[in-house]
């Protein structure tokens, strides 16, 4: 009995500790107003996001911000809906990619930035013009700050391509095929091949399209993306010439159809290129061979295509979660996260762009494109970049393409007319059912 | 007056009312952890499952009232049939193969062969191994111009293998990968099953001139046939739950052709947010599942 007391006792004493502790960080929590922020979750991002959350904190002791990476998940786009609908979303992810921006907006887990006072306005500023558009919801309203973004070029070995006869960068299709003949090789006489002209990862995932099919039917397009006004774009010829490309050089070897192991591309050495966006550079500067140089170059177009050079931009964009009861402190903060000096921060720390217009007039970032001179490439190419249609069906508009890029550039079991057909009637079944617009 | 009787060994004891009711009690309450985590862990997500089949609902969102819309889906969804297809296709490749291999692996480390123990737990060990470390390994071994494999074959002058970027290798080569990895578990209920298999049968069998395969086939296997029986079943859920091999290995491709139903359902929920299509995946996916038990246990029933 006496034990039974005792224990009792202390089982007691341990949950009155743990409400006193409760108690105490409540009173914290009322002593100021804290915010939970989720970042990125490689370790440049990282020390980017602290160096600006400890300037914000030193500056507004009453308004702090908590940094936190986002939580491990299988991609970004999974923990945040798992979050929103588990109420356990942080107040501002700087983590958002605009792809899952609709479907969050259709179920209120954002806050329509509209309801804040001058912020569509700030945000449209700071932007080139032509890219706002793309990131306002089909509603008509802001949910998202687009941030920042990564324009998709092809990294070639340059020291590969001389070795194999190749001095002029490819441009054209017809440019990219010649140079891929001259490349592709069997180097041991076994029968297989062991060079290729350019590495894709051939898992059946529609996130990989997103660095070969995606930025080439841009590209071939004038900057075109894959709906308009809510409706499938690319059930047309330019994305069948796109398919037909990629199955042709699925055909001819030039693009390999195995998984490698490690970075066969700056390590292994056996890829004249690969398709890629800025972040790439420190990591290749760190990891190459003294007799590796490269160069970066535009994604290829049609031969007859004439005019501005367009890409893919990865963007990613700021949210504020509407589950946050400091809307405007939360903005407030966001304002200071993308100021003209945050975006010298995240250029310094993170090698990635921000989507601000005018970015190399600015003589702010004068010094860091003076010594960092790979990056003013991809800032030129920043404005004449495009990134995903605000539609809650855009996963499965990208998973249908991926599907038929499968069947007919890997595996030649489709024609590009027939694989297109397929994916613009999955994707219009998507669109009609559970689509905006 | 009711009185509380049980019968223990042929004798009835009777037992005072008061003890009863507290015995009762005291079975209530050891009993209501399982009860608990079974109604919240279980019925409650078996019950929302079924409420969800009959709506659309994107996790964020709120619930929509769909009729029988996803079942219509269900029907004319081609990608849905291949992943029960490629579901099968896997199950009739890995289950025979996995029986074969095991009871071939149990028998010879039955015997008296040296190091026997080492042996028994390196069969053994792919079972404790993450499923993921494994998956990540066997895809570098099966890469089509940098694997193992490949390179053993261009010593005898074989052509390279698209074991995971052909449509037709790729779930045959999962297969294999499948059972490399479980085998170990079913060599052990095989060498269970031997192990008690009586010495005097084989002796008797001797006697009467039986050669080695005459003893295997009229005594161990007639003598295992229960353990026969539960390897089958249990491969056979297993197959039927195939998911990290691969999700891991090829995202369902190339072309669809190693996408699983648990792997569709996981796609349809996670990848689009599509949970009431997910649950209604998860519904056919049992009742193909149920189907294919109540076949096999019917044949291994005639059979008995």
């Amino acid at each position: 009995m006496r034990r039974w007391l005792k224990s009792t006792c202390k089982l007691l004493l341990f949950v009155a500790a743990g409400l006193l502790m409760l108690g105490c960080s409540r009173t914290q929590e009322s002593d100021g107003v804290r915010l939970l922020m989720w970042s990125a979750t490689n370790p440049q991002e990282i020390d980017h996001a602290r160096a600006l959350v400890n300037a914000w904190n030193e500056a507004h002791p009453d308004t702090l911000i908590v940094l936190q990476p986002l939580p491990e998940g299988r991609s970004g786009e999974e923990v945040l809906i798992i979050a929103a609908a588990g109420k356990t979303a942080p107040d501002i992810c700087t983590n958002i990619p605009p792809v899952i921006a609709p479907l969050l907006a259709d179920a209120g887990a954002l806050v329509p930035l509209d309801s804040i006072a001058g912020a569509r306005e700030s945000i449209r500023a700071r932007m080139p013009a032509e890219l706002f558009e793309t990131f306002v919801d089909g509603d008509g309203l802001l949910y998202q700050v687009p941030w920042k973004g990564n324009p998709i070029l092809i990294q070639y070995n340059t020291t590969m391509l001389r070795a194999c006869g190749v001095e002029k960068l490819p441009e054209t299709w017809s440019e990219f095929a010649t140079a891929a003949e001259m490349v592709v090789a069997d180097l041991d006489g076994d029968g297989g091949i062991d060079r290729w002209m350019n590495i894709i990862n051939p898992i059946s995932e529609w996130r990989q399209r997103l660095f070969d099919f995606y930025p080439f039917f841009i590209a071939a397009t004038g900057g075109e993306t894959l709906l308009k006004d809510g409706q499938v774009n690319f059930d047309r010829p330019e994305t069948e010439q796109v398919f037909a490309f990629f199955q042709q050089g699925f055909e001819r070897k030039w693009f390999s159809r195995s998984v490698f192991a490690g970075d066969a591309f700056v390590v292994g050495e056996r890829f004249a290129s690969r398709v890629t966006g800025p972040w790439n550079i420190a990591y290749t500067e760190r990891f190459k061979g003294t007799d590796f140089t490269y160069e970066f170059g535009p994604i290829p177009v049609p031969d007859d295509y004439e005019g501005t050079k367009y890409t893919f931009g990865d963007p990613k964009s700021i949210g504020i979660f509407s589950t946050t009861k400091y809307p405007d402190v939360a903005w407030e903060f966001i304002e200071f996260y993308t100021s003209r000096s945050a975006d010298l921060k995240l250029l310094e720390y993170t090698s990635q762009l921000p989507l601000r217009d005018g970015l190399l007039a600015d003589t702010l970032y004068a010094d860091y494109f003076a010594t960092h001179p790979r990056m003013v490439q991809f800032a030129e190419q920043v404005p004449f970049t495009r990134g995903f249609d605000q539609n809650p069906v855009m996963q499965e508009v990208f998973d249908a393409l991926a599907a038929q890029f499968d069947a007919v550039c890997i595996h030649s079991r489709r024609t590009p007319e027939e694989g297109v057909a397929r994916a613009a009637e999955r994707s219009e079944t998507a669109l009609r059912l559970r689509g905006d617009g | 007056m009711s009185l509380f009787t049980s019968v223990d060994h042929g004798s009835t004891v009777t037992k005072h009312p008061g003890l009863a009711a507290k015995e009762a009690r005291a079975g209530r309450i050891l009993i209501a952890p399982y009860v608990i985590f079974f109604l919240i862990f279980s019925a409650y997500p078996l019950i929302f499952s079924l409420v969800l089949v009959f709506h659309h609902w994107s996790i964020v969102g709120p619930l929509e009232w769909a009729g029988l819309d996803n079942f219509a889906e269900l029907i004319s969804d081609d990608v849905f049939w291949k992943s029960i297809t490629n579901t099968l296709l896997f199950i009739i490749i890995h289950v025979p193969l996995q029986v074969v291999v095991a009871l071939f692996l149990a028998a010879v480390l039955n015997e008296n062969i040296p190091a026997r123990g080492f042996f028994r737990a390196s069969f053994f060990l792919p079972v404790v191994v993450s499923g993921v470390a494994v998956t990540v390994l066997w895809k570098q071994l099966f890469s089509t111009d940098a694997g193992l494999f490949n390179q053993v074959l261009a010593w005898f002058n074989i052509a390279r293998v698209p074991w995971l970027s052909s449509p037709d290798w790729a779930m045959p080569s999962i297969a294999v990968m499948a059972t490399w990895k479980n085998v170990g578990l079913y060599v052990i209920l095989f060498l269970a099953g031997l192990q008690n298999v009586p010495r005097s049968l084989y002796e008797a069998a001797e006697m009467d001139g039986a050669g080695w395969w005459d003893k295997f086939r009229y005594i161990t296997v007639p003598a295992i046939n229960p353990v026969v029986v539960i390897v089958l079943i249990l491969s056979t859920l297993g197959g039927f739950s195939l998911f990290i091999e691969p999700y891991v290995l090829t995202g369902g491709g190339p072309m669809n052709s190693t996408l699983s139903g648990v792997l569709y359902i996981y796609r349809q929920a996670f990848g689009f947010f599509r949970m009431g299509y997910a649950a209604t995946v998860g519904l056919a996916l049992a009742v193909v599942v149920v189907g294919v038990v109540l076949i096999q246990r019917r044949i291994v029933e005639r059979e008995d």
